[in-house]
């Protein structure tokens, strides 16, 4: 009912005239998201060097929800003028969808509903709305979440010499749940919060390029945690200028800058107070391709104050409520300034290409209430790689990394601080790909990397050293679909070592051998057979197993498997898979070590788990298919300790499902969409809640 | 061919001498962390706890798998309480890195931790066929290095699987939180002490 009542209040507000024209909504929430990350990516790899709208992607700070890609609002604005035509009508169609569900599933079971609506309009504007409605609830605890939301945009498009978007959402959530004693606790949040957001791109101005926005939002939050208030409104403005200039054919040069300034008043428990946020960012890039090289140079400069109400916390950041005398609830003043520099480049002459990257992060974080106080830290980073294809099929490649960053603490009140918590990361990598002869190939990866934490002055017992090294070799042959073989050799070695004496008891050097071979075999169209091995060995040494004070031993653990897979299609309806894996392990303790240096080991476990699996899928019509599947295991497990010991375990488990997609009607479709199944298994790990229980997610759907 | 492969090699043999990692004290008398056999079930749910209580980063990346490539993939779901105090956090993305980067953090920041992972528990068996499903109620009592306290006490639901020769925590998920037997209050889950260090 709830569901009805919003729509309608949403189609009424969609049936007032419009008068401005907008463009695709779908376009103005996401795809400039999505555009913007894929410039923001492509940059990093060094990809074509960017137009003015794709440097303009330099202004907007990463965090702010509010900004746009001006590339992507540039593309868009393009887009509708394109396609400006003056004799549309104003309403050119009118849609509506409303769908409903059940999602089910062995933790929770959601029932919820959807209404969208919208209206298009000429020049390709278009308004939309949507309102929709849930209700969780979960099987292990007594738990349940009601959730109520609705959404109008509308977006002016190209009727005006700039870009408007308008925007109102409700979110209405309450979380209720009863603890093992019994305990009814409540979440609620109410958030209310509209919008307007100008654009105007592609301003020129002699040889550069503007792009100028602004936003204004009005937020309102009413929130409840444990018996709590939690709730905030204030109000958001903010405002940009991105600009480019093309130096040269090969050279484009851009600055942006972003402003953003938050107030009004929040409450917390018993206490209310004003709330504010001032935000700003400045960027400065350059993006280049010339010959044979390309790449970009960055920096930029962020930093912001806020003021909110928060729960008085101690020097770790966690909230403080055992220590006597202390204030609950705090005004808190907290600022960053971070500024941040990049270098990516890439050379590439015939078969070789050289690249590199180099960034240093760099900034400060404090806190006027929080017992955290100030922190302060650096980031530097060098990646570079070697690559060299000497033919279609092989190539060689060498990379090398280095990271080092610190971050160092005062906390509140301290006279100095507390020294720097330093990690450095030394990474190499080596790849090598090699045709051999017909229909076969080697590959080759090394790769060794060594992370330190250092802990300046010891003000903690954590620094360590982590020491890995990692070296494969596989042989693979396909005879193009008729027969495929594979062969694996792996090496690994992983050192764990702490550096001080209290934590360094446990140091360990842990070295795996594995060899895996394995094939598929096509044997006729209706059947495929395949077969994977494995046969894996790790010795962990601990490193001062020697001293009297450390009781740890030598061991070693083994483990074989073997995994076998048929599958048959019986036609063009029926399939069946039938599969075997076999796993087998031992574990194994030294005991002692004779005068010749020889070993001696004590197992201490051995178990073997077979399981069996059956799965069938038959299309019974076009738009139903029944399908099914059970497994047996069988888990045989033997202690040899002081006592020794056997435990049997069998446990299974059947589902029997469909998957159901059907439609009735061309015009206004009524859709019957998802899948449904139900389980039954059985065990002694299975719970109450999952001896028998419906997975399901289906969603019938109408449009007209 | 035979020229890549040399230059591979040589390469590769150099790059021993250019990561080596730093000697080690010789451990101190009293401060052994004993960890069971990772071959148990149940034993790494005990050492996960053991790790808390002596703050050793490698023995909880143990418990979860950090560092193994054949280990499954971690994941963290908070409670409703965490996820409405935590907005900004992207538990939807919560996995190994995430966990190891918090636990990190945690360990470098806090001076003592008291934890008790099965300080209740709701629901225990046997594990079969290489899977473990368990619900318990943990406690948990962290010191900064100024010597405040805070607590913490919830319900949560693990999934342990066997993978290869030791089994690993793949799923932790916190209910709710629980009260203070001393005061009656709830105390918040773990999902609060991971919003707050996962970010630094």
């Amino acid at each position: 009912m709830m569901v009805l009542i919003v729509s309608v209040g949403l189609w009424l507000v969609l049936a007032a005239p419009v008068q401005a024209q907008s463009q695709d909504q779908s376009q103005d929430q996401s795809q400039p998201e999505e555009q913007a990350d894929q410039e923001e990516v492509q940059q990093d790899r060094l990809g074509d060097q960017p137009t003015g709208a794709a440097a303009d992607t330099l202004v907007a700070p990463a965090d702010s929800s509010v900004v746009r890609s001006l590339s992507a609002l540039n593309a868009q604005a393009q887009s509708g003028l394109q396609q400006e035509l003056d004799s549309e009508p104003f309403l050119q169609s009118f849609d509506v969808e409303p769908s409903s569900g059940i999602g089910a599933e062995v933790r929770k079971v959601r029932y919820w509903g959807e209404l969208s609506s919208t209206a298009s309009l000429e020049k390709n504007a278009r308004v939309t709305a949507t309102a929709g409605y849930s209700w969780d609830e979960y099987r292990k605890q007594d738990k349940t979440v009601e959730l109520r939301d609705g959404t109008v945009n509308h977006n002016t498009g190209t009727a005006f010499p700039f870009i408007m978007s308008m925007n109102v959402n409700w979110n209405w959530k309450e979380d209720q749940t009863v603890n093992s004693a019994g305990v009814f606790n409540v979440n609620k949040s109410d958030v209310k919060r509209g919008s307007i957001n100008l654009r105007k791109p592609d301003i020129t101005m002699g040889f550069m390029k503007h792009a100028v926005f602004l936003d204004g939002s009005l937020r309102d939050q009413k929130g409840e945690s444990q018996g709590k208030r939690t709730d905030s409104s204030e109000g958001i403005s903010a405002g940009g200028l991105a600009s480019t200039y093309k130096v040269l054919s090969s050279m484009t040069l851009a600055t942006g800058i972003w402003r953003q300034h938050n107030k009004g008043e929040g409450a917390l428990g018993e206490e209310t107070s004003p709330i504010s946020t001032d935000e700003d960012s400045l960027r400065f890039g350059t993006f280049y391709r010339r010959g044979l090289w390309k790449g970009y140079f960055n920096v930029k400069r962020t930093n912001y104050i806020r003021r909110y109400l928060d729960y008085n916390r101690n020097t770790a950041g966690l909230v403080d409520t055992t220590t006597p005398g202390v204030q609950k609830i705090v005004n808190e003043l907290e600022e960053k300034d971070a500024i941040s520099l990049e270098w990516a480049n890439q050379f590439r002459l015939g078969r070789v290409g050289v690249g590199w990257y180099m960034a240093r992060d760099t900034g400060t974080h404090g806190y006027q209430a929080s017992g955290v106080g100030d922190r302060e830290r650096l980031q530097d980073q060098v990646t570079a790689d070697l690559s060299y294809r000497y033919s279609a099929q092989d190539s060689v490649t060498f990379s090398f990394g280095y990271l080092w960053k610190w971050d160092d603490q005062r906390v509140r009140d301290a006279t100095a601080a507390r020294g720097r918590q330093i990690n450095k990361k030394r990474d190499f990598f080596f790849d090598w790909n090699q045709h051999l002869f017909q229909r076969t190939s080697l590959y080759f990866k090394f790769s060794q990397g060594l992370s330190q934490d250092i802990a300046e002055n010891r003000f903690n017992e954590n620094d360590r050293d982590r020491l890995e090294t990692h070296s494969s070799l596989q042989v693979s042959s396909d005879w193009e679909g008729r027969f495929r073989a594979n062969m694996l050799f792996s090496y690994r070695q992983v050192q764990d070592l702490s550096i001080r004496e209290s934590r360094s008891s446990n140091n360990n050097v842990k070295d795996t051998f594995e060899i895996s071979p394995g094939y598929a075999w096509p044997v006729a169209s209706w059947v495929s057979f395949q077969q994977n091995f494995l046969i894996s060995i790790q010795y962990t040494e601990f490193v001062f197993s020697y001293l009297p004070q450390v009781s740890r031993d030598n061991n070693y653990n083994k483990r074989g498997t073997l995994n076998t897979k048929v599958s048959f299609t019986l036609n063009e309806r029926l399939k069946l898979i039938v599969s075997h894996d076999y796993n087998a392990r031992f574990n194994a303790t030294r005991t002692m070590t004779d005068a010749t240096g020889k070993e001696f080991y004590h197992i201490d476990l051995e178990q073997r788990i077979s399981t069996l699996d059956f799965a069938m899928s038959y299309q019974a019509s076009p738009w139903l298919k029944l399908e099914g599947a059970t497994f047996r295991t069988k888990d045989v497990k033997d202690s040899f300790g002081r006592t020794d010991s056997t435990v049997d375990n069998r446990s299974g488990e059947v589902w029997l499902g469909a998957t159901v997609n059907k439609s009735w009607g061309h015009k206004n479709p009524l859709t019957l969409a998802g899948t449904a199944r139900n389980y039954h298994a059985y065990g002694p790990n299975v719970q109450e809640s999952n001896k028998e229980y419906w997975d399901a997610n289906l969603t019938l759907s109408w449009q007209f | 061919m035979v020229m890549m492969a040399a230059v591979g090699g040589s390469l590769v043999a150099a790059c021993g001498c250019l990561f080596e990692p730093r000697d080690s004290e010789p451990p101190s008398s009293g401060g052994e962390v004993v960890y069971l056999p990772r071959g148990e079930a149940i034993n790494v749910w005990t050492n996960a706890e053991k790790a808390l209580n002596a703050l050793d980063f490698p023995g909880w990346g143990d418990a979860i798998g950090g560092g193994v490539a054949e280990s499954p993939s971690f994941r963290y779901f908070p409670d409703g309480q965490t996820l409405q105090d935590f907005p900004n956090v992207d538990w939807d993305n919560w996995g190994r890195e995430a966990e190891m980067a918090f636990i990190n953090n945690f360990f470098n920041n806090v001076t003592l931790v008291q934890a008790d992972l099965t300080d209740s528990t709701i629901f225990f068996q046997d594990p079969s066929g290489g899977e473990a499903d368990w619900r318990f109620i943990y406690f948990l009592t962290v010191t900064d290095p100024n010597g405040a306290t805070t607590q913490y006490r919830a319900s949560c639901e693990v999934k342990l699987r066997l993978r290869g020769s030791f089994w690993y925590i793949e799923e932790w998920i916190d209910e709710q939180g629980e009260e203070d037997p001393g005061t009656g209050a709830i105390l918040p889950t773990m999902g609060s002490l991971r919003a707050t260090f996962v970010s630094r």
